[in-house]
């Protein structure tokens, strides 16, 4: 009697299979790498190729960082000081006032002019309303004054040419000449002086350095004409009654 | 005489094409298996490269922003500087009326023949004048002078807005003018 499975005999079939025998190692290496590729290589090759991005992020932000740490480097801490004081004397951080008042008061006086009227509006005690709108035009922002003095015709092109030429810096908008009595000449000025806030952040590690242009170095050189004001020798000192009576 | 008799049941011989592909199933697959270990090794190494390459940069990274770090007194001036330097040369730039120099020319004329009455100057360099002339050949000199004479270098362009004939024979007049930039 013969055993068999459908239309094959089993003795066949085993003979069959081990025929094929050979083949077992190679299926169960294939079996091992495609597994082993998929379950380690890949997420291997995707960890490796977002390293690489990653990696070359990093260098090109260690560039930047190394470019700065070299212009830093080559900047003088002293230099840079003394010529930040002087700026900051021609534009100031706070607006001019009172400071304006003792300039004009100081300039008129010095040429032999009489101030009629001054007028300013010295704004919000808050900058940061007319600082955004000052940002949203793009102009610095400014102080104006209206001035009105009373003089020799001399005295008043002394008075307009000096008033340019006095840091914080100052622009004459309008002048209006009209004759005065006796000769005299009245004129109506009126002038911004320009002020401007410390930027809100001072220093950042990841961005970059700014460079002072070629022109905004010819500006720096043309400010020599200006001449700084010391408002500190210029103000008269109110007594408050409370001064040390032994001081020297 | 003794005949042997082969007890071992004798091998089935195998077809020569099977023998060949049986041995390269076997051969490549070891050659595949050794393949793949480079290519795992391989992968491996430039992973733990990538990996060891990132943590320098990393670290470098580090350094070099804890120098910068030391130096933001020097950061902060560059800062300010370029912050002030940037408007100024705006400002600056900003080609403004010489006020005492048209001033000066408007002086020069004789003030009992030529009463300027009122002279505005704009910081755009507008300006508008109104005065008197004793008679109106001294007006036709005084604008004379101001189309061919110095005016001429100082003014790029002058308008007589309005002429009036008085009765004692003054002439009140207004001109505006644009100062050459």
């Amino acid at each position: 009697m013969r055993l068999t499975t459908g239309a094959i005999p089993i003795k066949e079939s085993v003979k069959g299979a081990k025929k094929y025998r050979f083949l077992l190692l190679p299926i169960f290496i294939v079996a091992i790498i495609f597994l082993s590729a998929l379950l380690v290589l890949k997420p291997k090759i995707g960890d490796i190729l977002t390293k690489r991005r990653a990696l070359s992020d990093q260098k090109k932000q260690l560039a930047e960082l190394m470019q700065k740490l070299a212009a830093l480097e080559g900047l003088n801490e002293y230099e840079l000081a003394a010529k930040v004081e002087r700026v900051l004397k021609i534009l100031p951080a706070e607006k001019a006032f009172p400071g304006g008042l003792v300039i004009i008061r100081h300039l008129v006086q010095s040429m032999g002019l009489e101030l009629v009227d001054v007028k300013v509006d010295p704004g919000a005690i808050f900058e940061e309303t007319s600082q955004s709108q000052a940002k949203a035009r793009k102009e610095t922002p400014f102080l104006t004054y209206h001035v009105i003095v009373n003089g020799s015709q001399e005295a008043i092109k002394d008075f307009l040419g000096e008033l340019v030429s006095v840091a914080p810096l100052v622009r004459i908008e309008k002048v209006a000449v009209s004759a005065g009595e006796g000769g005299t000449a009245e004129v109506g000025v009126e002038l911004n002086i320009f002020y401007l806030s410390l930027p809100p952040t001072i220093t950042s590690v990841g961005t970059p350095l700014p460079k002072i242009t070629p022109e905004e170095d010819k500006t720096y050189e043309g400010l020599a004409s200006i001449k700084p004001f010391e408002l500190e020798t210029h103000l008269t000192p109110i007594s408050s009654g409370k001064e040390n009576p032994f001081a020297l | 005489m003794a005949k042997g008799i082969n007890l071992l049941k004798k091998k089935k011989a195998i077809p020569v094409r099977e023998a060949q592909l049986m041995r390269f199933a076997q051969v490549g697959s070891v050659v595949l298996l050794v393949f793949y270990c480079l290519i795992v090794v391989g992968i491996f190494s430039l992973w733990l490269y990538t990996r060891q390459e990132s943590q320098e940069v990393d670290r470098q990274i580090a350094v070099k922003k804890q120098n910068i770090t030391d130096l933001e007194k020097i950061e902060s001036l560059q800062i300010l500087l370029k912050q002030r330097l940037a408007s100024l040369t705006a400002l600056v730039g900003k080609k403004t009326a010489d006020y005492p120099k048209i001033l000066s020319y408007f002086t020069q004329f004789p003030s009992n023949e030529i009463i300027l009455d009122e002279i505005t100057l704009l910081e755009n360099g507008k300006v508008t004048l109104s005065g008197q002339a004793v008679n109106t050949l001294v007006l036709s000199d005084f604008l004379e002078s101001l189309v061919q004479g110095e005016g001429d270098d100082l003014f790029a362009q002058i308008i007589l807005s309005s002429f009036t004939r008085q009765e004692k024979g003054n002439c009140a007049f207004n001109l505006s003018m644009e100062v050459q930039q």
